[in-house]
């Protein structure tokens, strides 16, 4: 019996097989090069405005018709709205969705959710590199914070009141928790153009991110 | 003794001293003529008796003619037979299968059979017996509570699908049961390789109680085999032979290649009036004539391709025997086993299927001390598999995947090419069709696997210190490994450029000569290997005292497994569990029973907090037979039992993650971003994550509860076992599906929140009669059904579409359109409710709109058919004998299942590059849709097959009940007919008992289903189930 306990105890060591360095999270802010990548994949999340298969503008508000079979060079799925293919089990440039949601049925759209996430994930983490500079550092924050604002500006202008994704909800949160509620417009609209005034000292050294910024801006004020 | 004579008087009435008649005889076993060993031969009433020697041989001395000699053994009926005016006596005995396991095999040990109460059924391994190289074929319908079935006849994958009590989970780990040899764990293919000559018991453990203690993997029901040791004596040598011929049960129909081309204009033209038919005139006309059979060719692929039989052999040899200081038993068995693929004479190698098995298994028992014993096994399986590249099964998927009229498989060289050293295969200039025979022997695939298996045992009694105390270690280590390796030539296609009809020659074009070669070329192939590690201690207590009978036990487990070829570094860690487990029994005068066990595991899968589970288990039992009160009745009803137990076992294979507490994050992997005046200034790429961590997650645990009858009628011979039993299956492993999409997640989390719940009965009976004229009958019949369904399932909220809820339903039930008829002509179509699936017209399927909201789309998915496991299995057999002869039949069937036909790949005429092969498939057109279509002469809506297309009609490919088929049969599985040499030829040619017989499998089944074995389901098109034929002979020395 003492034998099987003393067994026992020196064997509870033996189910611990995971050596301790697997990769976690953690991983992508260990230093600078590794943060910059994950700062990069925040961007990639940017909606493609002048790519006929992802921006609705072009093929879906019936100023253009495909003849079928279709035999064009690019994806000529966000034509299938003219064809009145829209629906609500798998939408056509379906902005509302997570990388959780498949890829491909998508149709167009980009996971925004998932990009406004990361960017969450970011900005809490980004103290953690080492060998950042200050300046650096300030630069990526305010260009994470514009990209935060300006999915929610699409969400915004694609779906009217969207919930505001401020922080993230841990993985264990309750059902009722994760149900969040979609916010006013005039709620959402504060929302984005806080960060935007705040950070236009930074971000308007980056051009392309000024003239979304001014656009983003015009447009707001315009449905104001 | 003096004789007494007649007319003499007594010298001393009182005394009488009568001279013993001398009876001898040999005792005999029935079924093979064999001499028994250790028989008990006595006269009824006295102690006069004897025990036969090891030929089964015997001599008494017996007071009259009157006396009644009673003969008896372990595991045979008891027999009396009146010695009369005889002076030999030979007896055949009869194996009794009920008292054969008095001692039945349990978790971790062996219990008296009376003291049973755990749902165990043993399985007389002579029922296990069929003619094939696959044990596992052998189960369906044999043993009550196991639902099997086969959808692939191709050696080397043919083994059945089984589990015990149906399935109750619908994670995506193990379903299937543990299976344990000697009590180590193997997989599916290790059983079917054992032999049944090898095997001393196989029982199957299905409730709490039996299968409580293998807490780690029990969840699932237990198939426990353990094979034989040595029996001290001289060498016994049994050798067995069996030469089968094997042919399809069934063959999918082609239809003929006229038919095929009229159907392909027809098909082009019916969608499109417009379009262009494929075959002219002139082509048809040619193929009827029969003009040339290589320029206007009408292929029967199947025909080219495969024979009508192959030839089998396999080979049994056993030795044991032994002393008192140790006893051996060796094993070994060989068996080839080939395919029925065509071989191409041009080829000096063969590309057909064959499968070479060898095994060898040495158990050997030394007696060390007079309390101590060591056991060694060693056992090792050798495959060896030669076969065409594809494999069986995609050639003759293949035959389905070409045209019979486009191309020959083979050209006979032309002018041109009549000296060409190559095998000419047939090709269309016009497109890289795949050419089946071509495929078949371009070359071969050669795979070998090897399993290893070493084990060492100690048994220790320790009955000096504590009477009834033992003790017992063992370690085991098993090695896998396996590789294949293919050699290919690249064939050389041709077509046909030009044709002279005055001459009848051909001029044939070169399709290929950049690609083509002439010399074999080498690919290596997968490499594979594993290792594991068992072992075991245990201490066990048995002691009777007086009406108490109690036993206790704790055994000690650990196991380790090693794999090649993982594929990132969580993969490459080893899998461990440790186990402590118990068993404590207590019995009362033979009348009342109870016991409890349980099971302490740990897994390395879990995170710290979950990682070790506790399964106990009660159990108790009550014989009715033994009760004073029964006696008067116990002529009748010899053996009344009931029994109950309750308890919990666990599962740890619950998915495909190993460490669900660790997240699995891929940084630089995710989508990235270029910066820059031309995007080539600074990019990088982001981090995603494949699996979020989640901690809480841990065992799957079932709740078993389980009710038996046991009844015994007329001195047991005819036995009946009922088991009622209920199980639920808790925190199984699902992924949520309440997450929404503003959560922003990389990957939807799993969580332990399933819980499934499965019911059902197994009940078997079996009735045996024997006649002391050596005339004997064994019936038996068993009848198993289980029914798993959801009870808790994540899933969106359905209240308004509720028949899209799987609450309820079976685990393997399938979700589909309710069809209803073809439509009949465009009218029709426009005043039906809008379907979703692309487009459609008259003759093509209607679905029923299930919610009324005017569109056919996932909300009028309805839950169709039975579930795709069957939920019924029986079987009932006969086994006859008289005299020498005996013959046996046993039929087997399946109940409450459905199939889909494939419609998508057998939509016939369509030409389509599959993904990832640079060929072009063309699908052939199967009998059955010819017979049955939907045509615009005749516009049928309930033809067979809808409009004919030369595309896929995605409105006809979506599951429904319209392809949906009852997979419900009924099926002579096997029948035997034998003949055992009498003992004076035996002795002649030396031998002890020498049998020949005469076997088949799969001989008849009767289905509503005809156009391919019923049993492959919705896989018509896999490598059939064979009809054996089998003629065999069993020797022992």
């Amino acid at each position: 019996m003492v034998v099987l306990i003393g067994m026992n105890t020196s064997c509870k060591d033996y189910l611990d097989v995971v050596p301790d360095n697997i990769a976690t999270i953690d991983n992508a802010f260990s230093n600078r090069y590794e943060a910059r990548n994950y700062m990069h994949g925040i961007y990639s999340f940017m909606p493609g405005r002048s790519d006929a298969s992802t921006n609705p503008a072009f093929l879906g508000g019936d100023e253009l018709w495909i003849h079928d079979p279709i035999s064009t060079g690019f994806n000529p799925r966000l034509w299938y709205l003219s064809r009145g293919d829209q629906g609500t089990d798998q939408p056509i440039a379906n902005f509302w969705s997570s990388n959780a949601d498949n890829q491909w049925q998508l149709a167009g759209g980009r996971p925004l959710f998932t990009g406004i996430r990361d960017a969450n994930i970011f900005l809490e983490n980004i103290n953690k590199p080492f060998d950042i500079t200050k300046t650096e550092r300030d630069q990526w924050i305010a260009e994470v914070k514009f990209l935060k604002a300006y999915y929610h500006f699409w969400l915004l202008r694609m779906y009217g009141p969207v919930p505001i994704i401020d922080n993230n909800l841990g993985i264990s949160a309750t059902t009722e928790e994760v149900q969040r509620f979609r916010e006013p417009v005039d709620e959402v609209v504060a929302y984005i153009v806080k960060p935007l005034m705040r950070h236009w000292q930074i971000c308007r050294f980056i051009l392309k991110m000024k003239l979304l910024i001014l656009v983003v801006l015009q447009k707001l004020s315009l449905c104001q | 003794m003096r004789k007494l004579a007649p007319n003499r008087k007594l010298k001393n009435p009182v005394e009488i001293i009568i001279q013993g008649i001398t009876i001898t005889g040999r005792v005999t076993a029935v079924e093979d003529n064999s001499g028994l060993p250790g028989v008990n031969v006595v006269v009824k009433g006295t102690t006069v008796g004897t025990v036969t020697d090891v030929n089964g041989n015997y001599s008494l001395s017996v007071p009259s003619t009157e006396s009644v000699l009673v003969f008896s053994s372990v595991g045979y009926i008891k027999e009396e037979i009146v010695v009369a005016n005889r002076s030999v006596i030979d007896m055949g005995m009869v194996l009794d299968i009920t008292a054969l396991d008095e001692l039945v095999v349990v978790a971790f040990g062996q219990q008296e059979k009376e003291s049973v109460i755990s749902a165990i059924e043993s399985v007389n391994t002579k029922e296990l017996r069929v003619p094939s190289s696959n044990l596992t074929t052998a189960l369906a319908g044999r043993i009550a509570g196991l639902i099997a079935y086969q959808t692939s006849g191709e050696p080397g994958h043919d083994n059945a699908e089984f589990f015990i009590r149906g399935v109750t989970s619908f994670g995506t780990g193990k379903v299937d049961p543990l299976i344990l040899i000697d009590n180590v764990e193997v997989t599916t293919t290790d059983l079917s390789r054992m032999h049944p000559d090898d095997i001393q018991s196989f029982s199957i453990l299905k409730d709490a109680t039996a299968t409580a203690l293998y807490g780690a993997r029990g969840a699932n029901g237990v198939i426990l085999i353990t094979t034989k040791e040595g029996v001290e004596g001289k060498a016994r040598i049994s050798f067995r032979f069996e030469n089968s011929f094997s042919t399809p049960t069934k063959e999918l129909q082609m239809a003929d290649p006229i038919t095929y081309m009229r159907m392909a204009n027809e098909a082009a033209r019916t969608r499109d009036p417009l379009a262009n038919i494929p075959y002219t005139n002139k082509k048809i006309d040619e193929t009827i004539a029969g003009t040339n059979q290589y320029v206007y060719p009408a292929v029967d692929w199947q025909e080219e391709m495969f024979k009508n039989m192959a030839a089998n052999q396999r080979a049994n040899m056993n030795i044991s025997g032994g002393g008192k200081v140790a006893r051996y038993y060796i094993a070994g068995s060989m068996s080839q086993d080939n395919g029925i693929l065509k071989v191409d004479d041009r080829n000096n190698y063969n590309s057909n299927v064959n499968l070479k098995r060898f095994t060898l298994r040495s158990n050997i028992n030394i007696n060390l001390t007079e309390s101590t014993e060591a056991i060694v096994r060693m056992h090792g399986a050798f495959d060896d598999y030669n076969g065409p590249i594809p494999g069986g099964t995609s050639m003759y998927k293949s035959t389905l995947q070409v045209s019979p009229v486009r191309f020959p498989s083979v050209f006979t060289p032309d002018s041109t090419y009549q000296f060409a050293n190559h095998t000419l295969f047939g090709g269309d200039a016009g497109g890289n069709f795949m050419n089946p025979y071509a495929e078949m022997v371009k070359g071969y695939r050669q795979e070998s696997k090897t399993v290893m298996l070493s084990q060492l045992e100690f048994k220790q009694d320790f009955g000096k210190w504590l009477p009834g105390l033992t003790g017992r270690l063992l370690g085991n280590t098993t090695r896998n490994s396996s590789f294949d390796l293919t050699r290919a030539y690249s064939p050389y296609y041709y077509g046909v450029m030009s044709y002279e009809k005055q001459s009848d020659e051909y001029k044939l074009l070169q399709l290929n000569p950049e690609s083509g070669s002439e010399h074999l070329s080498y690919e290596p192939g997968y490499k594979r290997m594993s290792s594991s590690f068992y072992g075991e201690a245990s201490l066990a207590y048995n002691q009777i005292f007086g009406v108490h009978s109690t036993s206790g036990m704790l055994v000690f487990i650990g196991r380790n497994r090693l794999d090649s070829n993982a594929e990132n570094l969580s993969e490459s860690l080893p899998k461990r569990n440790l186990g402590f487990s118990g068993r404590v029994t207590y019995g009362y005068d033979l009348r009342y029973f109870g016991e409890f066990n349980f099971g302490y595991n740990g897994s390395e899968k879990f995170d710290k907090g979950h990682r070790w589970g506790f399964f106990p288990s009660v159990g108790v039992g009550w014989v009715i037979s033994n009760e004073a009160f029964w006696q008067s009745i116990s002529q009748y009803v010899s053996n009344f039992k009931i029994r109950g137990t309750y308890g919990l076992v666990g599962n740890d294979e619950i998915g495909d993650e190993r460490f669900f507490y660790l997240s699995r994050v891929n940084v630089r992997s995710a989508g990235g971003y270029n910066f820059g005046y031309n995007f080539d200034g600074s990019s990088g790429r982001g981090t995603s994550i494949s699996h979020y961590a989640n901690p809480l997650i841990g065992w799957e645990t079932a709740y078993k509860t389980n009710l038996g009858v046991e009844l015994g009628l007329f001195e047991n011979s005819v036995n009946i076992l009922a088991d009622f039993f209920d199980e639920t299956r808790k925190n199984i492993l699902q992924t949520r599906a309440d997450i929404p999409s503003s959560m922003g997640l990389w990957s939807i989390p799993q969580a332990n929140v399933g819980e499934a719940n499965s019911r059902g009965l197994d009940v078997s009976v079996d009735y045996t009669y024997s006649s002391s004229q050596g005339t004997w009958v064994v019936a038996r019949g068993n009848f198993t059904y289980a029914k798993g369904v959801f009870k808790e399932y994540e899933e969106p909220d359905f209240s308004d579409v509720p028949w899209r809820s799987r609450i309820d339903m079976p685990i393997t039930q399938e979700w589909g359109y309710v069809a209803q008829r073809l439509f009949i002509d465009q009218a029709d179509v426009d005043n039906s409710p809008r379907q979703d699936f692309g487009d459609y017209m008259s003759g093509d399927i209607k679905y029923k709109d299930i919610n009324g909201d005017n569109i056919i789309d996932e909300f009028d998915k309805v839950p169709i058919g039975y579930p795709k496991v069957p939920e019924i299995n029986y079987g009932f057999g006969v086994s006859v004998g008289w005299k020498n002869f005996d013959v046996s039949c046993f039929f087997q069937g399946s109940a409450r299942v459905s199939f889909w036909i494939d419609s998508y790949n057998m939509s016939p005429f369509r030409i389509y590059k599959p993904e990832g092969q640079d060929y072009v498939l063309e699908t052939g057109l199967a009998k059955f849709i010819a017979d049955n279509y939907w045509s615009e002469a005749s516009e049928n809506p309930q033809a067979g097959w809808p409009r004919l297309s030369n595309y896929a009609v995605s409105n006809n490919n979506q599951k429904s009940t319209w392809w949906m088929k009852n997979g419900s049969f009924l099926r002579l599985k096997t029948a035997e007919v034998g003949y055992a040499l009498p003992d004076m030829v035996c002795e002649k040619i030396l031998l002890s008992s020498c049998r020949i017989y005469l076997s088949g499998s799969n001989l008849l089944v009767f289905s509503k289903f005809h156009e391919w074995d019923v049993e492959m389901g919705g896989n018509g098109l896999n490598y059939p189930l064979q009809r054996v034929f089998n003629l065999g002979v069993n020797l022992t020395f």
